[in-house]
């Protein structure tokens, strides 16, 4: 009796523990399947149109019949995930199992800009009149941006190092666009995300292929549902780019060219695989670095240069300088080059502010094949005879 | 030996070795050019690589100048305010000269068309001007530190002065930068942190008769620096007019260190490390021979410091402060554990 007692309470036991743990188990599959599921290729009733990402290699969207997702990478070759959003359309039940995600819901009604380039997207498509804060007035070229200011209808936030915290959560925008370095805890937004600010960050500028850099437009088209407006911008821009990139490879000579000038001792140029080595080469131009494969910069010191650049045909994208003059009045040793001999020298400084913001780094970023057009005419005027310089100016002669 | 033939068998070893360290100075550099190359630039410039040329002599041996230059307006400016003092730790980049001058310049390209201190200067970037209001700011602020440190007696607590008048004007001109156009601030980024490399021929016409009207001031006042040495109260009964005296060194330290400043940004320790190192060689406290050798002194360790740093060899260099004070910093550390006086600084001397 007392034996099949014990037996008993062991199978009484064991019925409660296999009980639990199917219980346990049943909890934690809902909680990871219950909900609102993301279903995958259906027709969306939300999303006619959907943003292919060709390009770039730092950011992909993907679509699901009631939400999109974004995912931000590093852009070097490891690709580490650092971002990830969740777009909801109105009224859609927040899926469960995606607390990693920033929720967002789109479209987003009132958006801050804490750099340039987003500038140049949303004007492109649009969306200026959801622009409610920017980093700094001084910064802007846009003339609607500008008229925008004028009205009170803008306000200044502080750039990303001087970033005014109580006022960005008091302003509460549906979406504040930043850029990243790709590391989260060094971006340092967090304190932002905590107290609700949703927090959009792009690696837009560390881009190399200068198609690349202009996709990003569809990053922050996704946040506004303008998938239909952001793909014919780009195709049109991808097109004409690709276009030009065939003329200029037609041409016969490529003439050498050198950037920059002396900062602090140390002379920058481009590596070999960065973006602006890129768009030299696009425009059928020999660049002196060329063959140098870093995607950042080259530190180097002038002598260095001086012996590599000395007889270059070409010198571009240099400072500050609007005159042949400023050349050698910030150090009469730049005389030395046979492009300043010739006055072959070229600058993206055509649109500035007052205060010294250059639109190549607004809407340039974005009209990209209107650059390659500029360096084309350059390099290769007999090519694109009626093309008219925006973002570049030769030096003027006095 | 005597005490006096050694220190003449030194005296000729330093000078000698002064063209030797300038011209090792002049060869080495981040492009690699022959001996030959040089030669040939130096000796028969019709037939040498232009590029070459160029790099010389518009590079390296302005470079190898102004290294010279600084060494020894600094190491003497050094040499000057351990004397004024009477504290083996006083030099320009501690008392705030080298932050006083940076502020003068910041305050010519920073406020520029905002105050008109650019017209009062004389044009746009003119280095004149720079040069100028780095002086001006080098002497403002030593009279400053002079005139606190009559109030305390302890050889660190003056230092302690000297770094937290460089804080407030490293704030000030924080607060400048931050009012100031990026075109403008450019303009001071590219000066404030510059080295040896940045000085032109142009800027040595500038720096070369500062320096030299500088060290020739200071060697006319050797007598006088010898007596300030030896006390207030001695100095006073040999019939030295000390406030005149004391007037002329600030003067002459803070253009010094000022004009210097100007032209290659902040070098630390060079002014503290060589007058030891003088001293030390060759064991004389007086300002005759003092000064000439710790010109000389400062010229050559300046130009070993140029060395070195082009040491990394072929595409990088390293910043010519970091060699300063990698060599220097050490030198104070000995200076402060083997002086008891200053490791001991009594509460209330």
């Amino acid at each position: 009796m007392e034996k099949s007692g014990r037996k008993n309470t062991l199978l009484y036991v064991m019925i409660a523990i296999a009980l639990v743990i199917s219980c346990i188990s049943f909890f934690a599959s809902s909680h990871k399947q219950g909900g609102a599921q993301l279903k995958k290729g259906y027709s969306s009733p939300y999303y006619k149109d959907e943003l292919k990402v060709k390009y770039s290699k730092s950011f992909e969207i993907e679509y699901y019949d009631s939400a999109k997702i974004i995912r931000v990478f590093t852009p070097d070759s490891a690709r580490t995930l650092i971002y990830q959003y969740l777009l909801l359309p109105n009224g859609v039940n927040v899926p469960s199992g995606y607390g990693a995600y920033q929720i967002i819901r789109t479209p987003v009604k009132s958006v801050i800009s804490l750099t340039s380039i987003y500038i140049g997207f949303l004007e492109k498509l649009d969306l200026l009149d959801k622009l409610i804060a920017v980093d700094n007035f001084q910064f802007i070229n846009s003339e609607k941006v500008k008229e925008l200011i004028k009205e009170k209808r803008i306000t200044e936030v502080g750039e990303t190092a001087n970033l005014n915290i109580e006022k960005v959560i008091s302003i509460n925008p549906g979406l504040l666009l930043t850029y990243g370095n790709g590391n989260p805890t060094v971006d340092g937004h967090q304190k932002l995300i905590q107290n609700g600010v949703l927090v959009a960050s792009s690696t837009s500028h560390l881009e190399n292929a200068p198609l690349a850099r202009a996709e990003w437009i569809k990053f922050v088209a996704a946040f506004f549902d303008k998938e239909k407006k952001a793909n014919e911008i780009f195709d049109s821009v991808e097109y004409r780019y690709n276009k030009l990139k065939t003329l200029a490879g037609t041409a016969k000579n490529k003439p050498t060219v050198f950037t920059d000038a002396v900062f602090i001792g140390k002379w920058y140029e481009p590596g070999g695989a960065s973006f602006a080595a890129q768009l030299l080469k696009d425009a059928g131009a020999d660049y002196i670095w060329k063959d140098n494969n870093s995607t950042g910069s080259l530190k180097l010191n002038y002598e260095q240069v001086l012996d590599k650049a000395y007889n270059a045909d070409f010198w571009i994208n240099v400072h500050f300088w609007n005159k042949i003059s400023d050349v050698v009045k910030e150090d009469p040793r730049n005389a030395k080059f046979k492009a300043y001999q010739t006055k072959n020298i070229y600058n993206n400084n055509a649109i500035m502010n007052e205060y010294g913001g250059n639109e190549y780094w607004e809407s340039g970023v974005i009209n990209i094949d209107i650059v390659l057009a500029d360096l084309i005419k350059i390099f290769h005027p007999d090519l694109l005879p009626e093309h008219n310089f925006k973002y570049y100016k030769k030096l003027a002669d006095e | 030996m005597p005490k006096s033939k050694r220190n003449k068998y030194i005296f000729v070893i330093l000078f000698l070795l002064l063209p030797l360290s300038f011209v090792v100075d002049v060869f080495l550099g981040s492009v690699r050019i022959p001996f030959a190359g040089v030669i040939n630039v130096l000796f028969n410039p019709q037939t040498a690589n232009p590029v070459w040329i160029t790099i010389i002599n518009e590079f390296r041996i302005p470079k190898a100048i102004t290294a010279i230059l600084a060494g020894g307006a600094l190491s003497v400016c050094g040499l000057l305010m351990q004397t004024y003092f009477r504290n083996p730790l006083a030099e320009p980049y501690v008392l705030g000269i080298s932050s006083g001058a940076s502020l003068g310049v910041a305050l010519v390209i920073l406020t520029s068309e905002k105050i008109g201190l650019n017209l009062l200067f004389a044009g746009t970037y003119n280095k004149i001007g720079i040069t100028a209001a780095a002086m001006i700011g080098g002497v403002i602020t030593l009279s400053l530190v002079a005139l606190i440190a009559r109030k305390v007696s302890s050889n660190v607590t003056l230092l302690i002065l000297g770094l937290m008048i460089g804080y407030i004007i490293g704030s000030v001109e924080s607060i400048l930068k931050y009012y100031s156009t990026a075109e403008n601030l450019q303009g001071y980024v590219i000066w404030g942190m510059g080295n040896f490399g940045n000085v032109i021929w142009r800027d040595l016409a500038i720096l070369v008769p500062v320096v030299i009207a500088g060290l020739i001031a200071s060697f006319l006042l050797s007598k006088q620096l010898n007596l300030l040495l030896l006390g207030e109260n001695y100095a006073l009964s040999m019939g030295a007019n000390i406030k005149f005296v004391r007037l002329m060194i600030i003067i002459i330290g803070g253009i010094l260190g000022g004009a210097i400043t100007a032209f290659c940004g902040p070098i630390a320790f060079v002014g503290i490390a060589v007058p030891h190192i003088t001293k030390n060689l060759f064991n004389v406290y007086d300002h005759k021979i003092l000064i000439p050798s710790v010109a000389l002194v400062g010229a050559i360790l300046a130009l070993i410091c140029d060395i070195i740093s082009q040491m990394p060899g072929g595409e990088q260099t390293l910043p010519v402060n970091a060699v300063t004070s990698l060599i220097g910093a050490p030198i104070v550390i000995w200076i402060i554990l083997s002086q008891r006086k200053i490791k001991h600084t009594p509460v209330d001397e």
